[in-house]
């Protein structure tokens, strides 16, 4: 296989991935907000591509960065650099294939856990166990294992104040519409902390902490402003029943779309790298002929993935979510907010640390959170059974299928580099 | 991410409304049934009293529904254990009325004096008002999820609870006098017909004890 050939051959693989990215996790960020009818299918997959696409392009670098060289060290493919071109291909495929396999059968497998088992999958291949970058690896099995619970206390924190500052009240709807900008200030301020927190790698934006707490503090302040100029007015008397709460559901709708809208902006800064990581691993080798160490993550990538996420969702998520919309009457946009606020702030300041979390399970556990603060009617918790299982199955078995791939691929090609 | 769906359970609430709804019904057959016994109408007491018995079949089949709403990985607001508690105290319910009708079967009831009479008949509209003020109680419940076991319903849903109190324990005034008129006339009746309308008293007082079981499992979900 020529270099050419190759460099296309990955970025259709790539593609297929962004594309199963969006087509799967799309309902991580907006199904929430359609299930509780504060979006309409239409305006979710608008909100959602415009805003995963900036959150692959302004913060996916960092994940990227991990889930390129940061799992398995360079170093083994340096004598035969087409391993490494082989093997991320393979990744690619198999995350991909994987995904679409168990999307089909609505299984809740994270898209991270897959390419992070498929990369590991054929570094110890080739380069033994000792080829694994071990620390790295435990920091995002941690990631796995703390952010759901990070955005299940979030959540249930969320929920809990919501309950007893606002629900509690003889007149909910009325107690709602004076916090609203309270809610919107905190909102600004937690989401401008999380993404200015070392700077914007892409926009060469460098910040030092203090800096980004003074902008945020300031942002947030400018959310206030907003808030209280957008309070809903609604004329909803006091009654303490069904009135009072249906006034305090219609503030909340407008919150929750905001927070929805930054689910779909860290989900795509997080789960861009899946992949658009392998693929710059490629990319890089391949024009420089040698396995490199240091290499920025291109525009252009992040671009490519951010494409293939929307396109995604807006072919395949559309469907998803609709069916999601029809089956899920239990979610309001009280609980929707908290839940979603638990996620993203979660899965944002994942991203800003370089770590692959999954989306899935984070929303999961805040869901969970939400639950746990009486939130819901019923939850069932052999999902989290079945995330449990999935732990267990998806990194052998993307691994397993990654390995099958780096043969076949190898087979093919003789040379790419 | 069609398991998005999947992490929300049918609400079990849904169906324990049904069911006390139903196990009210049951007891509701009661007054026509006893009227019919105290006129010596036995033809009529012999149909009302399988009506009754159906109604509390239909019951078990609403109270199976909620059974099997409630998987060991069901996460709720309440604990599983205190809402199957609510739902047998429900069935218990249905279960006093059927055993009513049955006792009123089982011998052809000799004619009782006015005076007992008389409040066997308010014994039974008095349980009766505990059960339906108590399937008020049960129906709030999906209100309460809604505000999240918080604001004035509570306080509304408690005042409630204590007004089913009250009449309890009306009732079990009444359940006193009446045993003590029946005492007054004991001689009038035979031994065996002493036997069945001690029997049948006990019923008619646990639909109401019952009742206010219910709602006494009904305050657990409450405290915080």
């Amino acid at each position: 296989m020529t270099p050419t050939v190759v460099l296309v051959i990955t970025g259709i693989i790539g593609l297929y991935m962004a594309w199963n990215i969006g087509a799967n996790d799309v309902a991580n960020a907006m199904g929430t907000s359609v299930g509780s009818g504060a979006l309409t299918l239409k305006q979710a997959i608008v909100v959602a591509g415009l805003l995963e696409f900036c959150g692959a392009v302004l913060v996916g670098a960092y994940v990227t960065d991990t889930v390129r060289k940061g799992i398995v060290d360079p170093v083994i493919f340096a004598s035969d650099p087409n391993t490494l071109i082989y093997g991320m291909m393979g990744a690619l495929a198999s995350a991909a294939l994987w995904l679409n396999l168990s999307s089909y059968f609505g299984w809740p497998v994270s898209t991270t856990h897959s390419i992070v088992g498929a990369v590991s999958g054929f570094g110890i291949l080739i380069g033994g166990f000792s080829a694994i970058k071990w620390w790295t690896m435990f920091k995002i099995v941690s990631s796995w294992v703390v952010s759901p619970v990070v955005g299940g206390l979030t959540g249930y924190i969320v929920y809990q104040v919501i309950r007893k500052t606002v629900i509690a009240k003889d007149d909910p709807g009325a107690a709602a519409r004076k916090q609203f900008f309270l809610w919107t200030g905190l909102l600004m301020f937690v989401v401008s902390l999380v993404t200015l927190f070392k700077g914007l790698k892409n926009l060469k934006l460098k910040l030092s902490s203090l800096q980004a707490l003074a902008l945020s503090s300031g942002l947030g302040v400018l959310g206030m402003i907003i808030g209280k100029v957008l309070a809903p007015r609604t004329k909803w008397g006091k009654d303490g029943g069904e009135g009072g709460l249906k006034a305090m559901e219609s503030t909340f709708t407008s919150l929750q779309v905001v927070t929805a809208a930054t689910v779909a902006f860290a989900h795509g800064a997080n789960d861009v790298a899946n992949a658009v990581g392998p693929m710059a691993a490629v990319i890089g080798t391949v024009r420089s002929g040698a396995v490199a160490q240091k290499v920025d993550v291109p525009i252009w990538i992040l671009l490519l993935g951010g494409a293939g996420i929307v396109v995604g969702l807006a072919t395949y998520g559309y469907k998803v979510m609709a069916t999601i919309g029809q089956k899920i009457t239990e979610i309001t946009p009280s609980r929707g907010f908290a839940a979603e606020f638990g996620a993203a702030i979660t899965i944002l300041l994942g991203s800003k640390l370089g770590l692959p979390l999954s989306t899935t399970h984070t929303l999961v556990g805040s869901v969970l959170g939400v639950g746990f603060a009486r939130g819901f009617r019923a939850l069932n918790m052999k999902v989290v059974r079945s995330i449990a299982f999935s732990w267990i199955l998806t990194i052998p078995a993307a691994a397993g299928v990654c390995i099958v791939f780096f043969y076949i691929f190898r087979f093919i090609g003789i040379v790419a580099v | 991410m069609a398991w998005l769906p999947n992490l929300f359970a049918k609400s079990p609430f849904t169906p324990l409304i049904a069911h006390q709804r139903k196990a009210q019904e049951c007891a509701e057959a009661v007054p026509a049934l006893m009227a019919a016994a105290l006129a010596e109408d036995y033809a009529n007491v012999a149909i009302l009293a399988k009506r009754t018995s159906t109604l509390e079949f239909e019951a078990d089949a609403l109270k199976t529904k909620v059974r099997d709403g409630l998987p060991k990985g069901i996460f709720m607001p309440v604990s599983r254990g205190d809402l199957l508690g609510v739902l047998e105290a429900q069935d218990e319910i249905a279960d006093c009325a059927e055993d009513i009708g049955v006792l009123l079967t089982m011998r052809q009831m000799e004619a009782v004096p006015d005076e007992v009479a008389t409040l066997i008949t308010e014994l039974v509209e008095a349980s009766v008002r505990v059960v339906q003020k108590t399937t008020s109680v049960v129906e709030r419940l999906d209100g309460l999820v809604k505000s999240s076991f918080s604001g004035p319903q509570v306080e509304k849903l408690l005042g409630l609870i204590n007004l089913v109190d009250r009449e309890e324990h009306a009732a079990d005034k009444v359940q006193d006098q009446l045993a003590k008129a029946f005492f007054r006339h004991e001689d009038t009746f035979k031994p065996a017909a002493i036997v069945i309308w001690m029997k049948i008293f006990r019923k008619i007082g646990n639909l109401a004890n019952n009742a206010e079981r219910v709602t006494r499992r009904i305050r657990l979900f409450l405290a915080e």
